[in-house]
């Protein structure tokens, strides 16, 4: 241990500079590999997670507006815009489902991801159906009392 | 300390040391934006006008009950029947929100139907539903209900 210390010699500057060399081509070529999935497909995926659940969130928030101002005689047209990308894929809003598992779902066209948001149980006092495509231009929710 | 700073040797370790922690902090840079991409999702914006819709309605249900009582009163103060008086206090209610709602850029509409009594006399007791049309459109949202049945019993 002492000779460790005592010994003042290093490699010679060629072989340092072969292996920090290939500690950066390492380190490189792993980066790069995996680069798409760090910093492409990762965050991606958050930022799909995050917006689908707040487009969720405020398709469910604006049915239970609609349904405690639900006129007994009456309709409601509302339009609503909702992004028509979420991070790079487009998606569609299904409600079709919402009678039976009181659910709304947001699927991606591309990846086919899922995001699964609740109404509360809304869909069994007023069926609730339909689905909306986020690329086309014009969205909207109807009720109406006489159908 | 002298020989420290003499030797000059070593160039390429000093030089690599600089090119790697270069590299570390645009690596570091890089997955900070990742990491805070994450959190930077879109706020879907709700601009559903429920609150205006409730405040027109619950408003007429309001005033249906205060233009009757002042329909009676009139009634007894002039000679105009309480259905003649009711429908010009209830027009008048119906400009003021017309307006009311314009400055908001909102167009609402409450115009009354009928006048309902069970026994056919338009005494204070017996005028007990009142029905009114209300529409709301802010251009976005359109709301109608035709109509609204107010009961307006004591």
């Amino acid at each position: 241990m002492k000779r460790l210390f005592a010994d003042e010699e290093g490699v010679s500057i060629l072989f340092e500079y072969i292996l920090f060399s290939l500690i950066c081509i390492g380190f490189f070529m792993i980066v790069s590999v995996n680069s798409d999935e760090i910093f492409m497909q990762t965050p991606n995926e958050v930022v799909m997670q995050n917006e689908m659940s707040d487009i969720g969130n405020m398709m469910s928030t604006m049915i239970t507006d609609m349904y405690l101002i639900l006129p007994a005689n009456g309709q409601i047209d509302t339009k609503y815009d909702i992004p028509p990308k979420v991070g790079t894929e487009t998606y569609i809003i299904n409600a079709d489902i919402a009678y039976t598992d009181q659910i709304i779902e947001l699927v991606s066209s591309d990846s086919g991801k899922k995001v699964r948001v609740t109404i509360g149980g809304i869909a069994t006092t007023m069926p609730i159906n339909g689905t909306a495509s986020s690329s086309s231009t014009n969205h909207m929710i109807s009720y109406d009392s006489r159908r | 300390m002298e020989d420290l700073r003499k030797d000059t040797s070593g160039q390429w370790i000093a030089l690599s040391g600089l090119v790697i922690s270069l590299i570390i902090i645009g690596l570091a840079v890089l997955a900070n934006q990742a990491a805070l991409a994450g959190y930077h999702s879109s706020n879907a914006a709700l601009e559903f006008p429920k609150e205006n819709i409730r405040e027109l309605n619950q408003h007429t249900r309001d005033n249906a009950q205060t233009i009757k009582d002042m329909a009676f009163y009139m009634n007894s103060t002039t000679n105009e029947t309480v259905p003649v008086a009711f429908e010009q206090l209830f027009d008048n209610y119906s400009t003021q929100m017309q307006k009311l709602y314009a400055v908001h850029g909102e167009v609402v509409d409450v115009s009354l139907v009928s006048i309902n009594s069970t026994t056919g006399n338009y005494t204070m007791e017996d005028i007990d539903m009142v029905f009114v049309n209300i529409t709301y459109d802010d251009g976005r949202t359109h709301y109608s209900a035709e109509p609204e049945i107010i009961e307006v019993m004591e």
